[in-house]
C-alpha cells in the first residue's frame, strides 16, 4: 500500500460523498411515500388498484436497476416527443433521472415491506381503537402506522442500505459520486486495489452510521418491549 | 543463519530473473489488443480480429522478424496484464505522461487528431478552422484560435469520454468556461449530444469520421480544427514493460521502416479515410 496515494484518493473520494448521500436520501425519502401509497393500493380491496400495484412491483422488482437507469436516462431522451414536454427540464438532468430511477426501484421493494408491516398489526389493537370512538383516519395515524413502521423497520433498514450501495450505478449516467470518482482515479492511475479499498471503507462507514440510526429509531419505537424503568410511585395514583 | 540463507536465495533468484529478462531472445511476442475499438481493432462478423491495428502489427512483426500472437483483453486490463507479464506489447496506446510512468512507449505508429462534434443547427455556432489541422504546440498560431473557440463555448457543456486525453485537454483549456461531462463511452456521449443534453462533444478524429459515416448520426457534424499537440494523446504507439529496451528498439525500427515504405499511409487510409502516418522528429 502506498499511503500518500491512498490519502490523496481518500480526499478525492470524500469530496464525492455529498452527492452519494443526496442521491440516497432523496430517493429513499420520495420512495418511502410512493411505497406507502403502493402498499395502501395493495390493501385497498379495490381490484383495479390492487392489480396496478402488483404490476408495478412486478416490473420494478423484476428488472435490474442498471437497465432502469439506462432506459430512463438514455431511452426516454431518444424520443423527440419527450424532449418537447414540460418534463424535459427534469429529465434532461442526469441527477433527476438517477433520483427517479432509484425512487421507482426502491418503492417497489419498500411497498412489500410496508405491506407486511401493515398486515402484522393485530386486529385487537384496531378494534380497541374503534371502540374508543376513533375515526378511520385517526386509527390509521395513531395505531396502525406506528405499529406497522416498527414492524417493518428491520426490513426497511436492509432496503435503505441497499439503496446507498445502489447509488453507485449513477456513475454510468455521468454523475461523479463516490464510485464514479473511484473509477476515474483507477483509469488514470491503473491502481485498482487502493482505490477500491478506500471506496469500500467509505460505503462501509456510511452504512455503519445508517444501521446505528435505524437502531436508534427502532429503540424509540419499541418502549413496550423493554422492561419498565423503576419509578417512584406518584401520589394519588390509586385514583 | 537461516535468514542469511533465505536472503541469498532471494538475491540469487532476483539476479537470475534479471539476467533472464535482459538476455531474452525475442522470437515469440504476445500482443495485447482490445478488439472493440473500431476502426483500430474489432472482431469481425466471422469472429476474427480485424482493423488497422491487426493489419499493421502483422507487417511490423514481419519487419521485426518475430512471430506475433494477438490476445484480446478488456481495455482497462491491458496495461495491468502487460505489467503482469501476460503480454509483451500493448496496441493502440495514446502516448501521455501518466502512462509513461507505468509503461515504455515505442515511437508512434499513428498520429491522429481530435475534433469537436456538434449538432447541426444546434446551440454552438460554426467553430473556426473547420477541417484544417492545428498543432497546439505552435502557440502563436493555435492560442488565438483556441481563445476564439473558448468564447463560443463559454457557459455551454462539452461531453468527453472519461480518463481520455481529450478530457484533459478540455479541462485545461476550457475548464473554467464550460461544464465538462464525462461518459463511459463515445456512443453514450453521442446519444446525449443528439438529445440536446450537451452542446458539444470532443473526441478522436478517427472515431468521429467513422461514427459520422454510420446511419442515425446525420444530425451530427465535426466542427472546428483537427487538433493535435499539448496533452492530447493523438500519437498512438505500442507499449512495452518498463526496461524492455531490446523489444522496444526492434519495434521502433519496424515502425520507422513501415512509415517510410508507405504501409502506414495505405493501411490507415483503408481503415479510417485519414492518413495517420506519424512524424518522428520531435512531436
Amino acid at each position: 500500500m502506498d499511503w500518500t496515494f491512498t490519502l490523496e484518493t481518500f480526499i478525492s473520494l470524500v469530496a464525492a460523498i455529498p452527492l452519494t448521500l443526496q442521491l440516497a436520501a432523496t430517493s429513499i425519502l420520495l420512495g418511502a411515500f410512493l411505497a406507502l401509497g403502493l402498499a395502501l393500493l395493495r390493501l385497498s380491496g379495490v381490484r383495479v388498484l390492487d392489480w396496478f400495484a402488483r404490476f408495478y412491483v412486478f416490473v420494478f422488482r423484476g428488472t435490474p436497476l442498471l437497465v432502469q437507469i439506462f432506459l430512463i436516462y438514455y431511452g426516454l431522451s431518444q424520443f423527440p416527443a419527450v424532449r418537447h414536454t414540460i418534463l424535459w427540464p427534469i429529465l434532461r438532468e442526469p441527477y433527476w433521472c438517477a433520483v427517479i430511477a432509484l425512487t421507482l426501484n426502491t418503492a417497489a421493494y419498500a411497498s412489500e415491506i410496508i405491506r407486511g408491516g401493515l398486515l402484522s398489526v393485530p386486529h385487537g389493537q384496531i378494534e380497541a381503537a374503534r371502540a374508543c370512538g376513533m375515526p378511520r383516519f385517526m386509527v390509521f395515524r395513531r395505531i396502525v402506522l406506528p405499529l406497522a413502521l416498527r414492524q417493518a423497520l428491520p426490513g426497511y433498514g436492509n432496503e435503505m442500505i441497499s439503496m446507498v450501495k445502489a447509488t453507485s450505478l449513477a456513475s454510468i449516467i455521468t454523475l461523479m459520486e463516490v464510485t464514479g470518482v473511484a473509477a476515474k482515479i483507477i483509469s488514470e492511475t491503473y491502481r485498482a486495489i487502493e482505490v477500491f479499498i478506500v471506496a469500500g471503507v467509505i460505503y462501509l462507514t456510511i452504512n455503519f452510521l445508517l444501521t446505528r440510526l435505524v437502531h436508534v429509531v427502532e429503540y424509540m419505537l419499541s418502549p413496550h418491549l423493554r422492561a419498565p424503568r423503576l419509578q417512584t410511585p406518584v401520589q394519588g395514583e390509586s385514583k | 543463519m537461516k535468514k542469511k540463507l533465505l536472503l541469498a536465495i532471494i538475491a540469487a533468484a532476483l539476479s537470475f530473473t534479471g539476467t533472464a529478462a535482459n538476455a531474452k531472445d525475442w522470437t515469440h511476442v504476445k500482443v495485447g489488443i482490445e478488439g472493440a475499438f473500431p476502426p483500430w481493432n474489432m472482431i469481425d462478423s466471422g469472429g476474427k480480429l480485424s482493423g488497422f491495428d491487426v493489419d499493421l502489427i502483422q507487417d511490423l512483426c514481419t519487419r521485426a522478424k518475430v512471430e506475433c500472437e494477438l490476445i484480446t483483453g478488456e481495455w482497462t486490463s491491458l496495461i495491468p496484464s502487460l505489467n503482469a507479464g501476460k503480454f509483451d506489447l500493448v496496441m493502440t496506446l495514446g502516448i501521455n505522461e501518466k502512462r509513461k510512468q507505468v509503461v515504455d512507449f515505442t515511437v508512434p505508429y499513428a498520429s491522429g487528431v481530435a475534433s469537436f462534434l456538434t449538432l447541426k443547427d444546434g446551440t454552438v455556432a460554426a467553430l473556426p478552422m473547420t477541417g484544417e489541422r492545428l498543432n497546439l504546440n505552435d502557440h502563436a498560431k493555435a492560442d488565438p484560435v483556441m481563445a476564439e473557440i473558448g468564447k463560443e463555448l463559454k457557459g455551454k457543456s462539452v461531453g468527453v469520454v472519461g480518463s481520455t486525453s481529450q478530457e484533459q485537454l478540455i479541462q485545461s483549456y476550457f475548464g473554467n468556461a464550460v461544464t465538462v461531462r464525462t461518459y463511459k463511452s463515445s456512443p453514450e456521449r453521442d446519444f446525449d449530444l443528439k438529445a440536446g443534453r450537451i452542446d458539444a462533444g470532443f473526441d478522436s478524429g478517427v472515431y468521429a469520421t467513422s461514427m459520422l459515416a454510420k446511419p442515425g448520426n446525420e444530425d451530427l457534424q465535426m466542427s472546428g480544427p483537427l487538433i493535435k499537440g499539448a496533452m492530447l494523446a493523438t500519437e498512438v504507439a505500442l507499449g512495452t514493460r518498463k526496461g524492455e529496451a531490446d523489444l522496444r528498439e526492434k519495434f521502433d525500427a519496424a515502425i520507422k521502416s513501415a512509415a517510410e515504405a508507405g504501409v502506414i499511409k495505405t493501411l490507415s487510409e483503408k481503415w479510417s479515410k485519414l492518413d495517420l502516418t506519424p512524424t518522428f522528429s520531435g512531436n
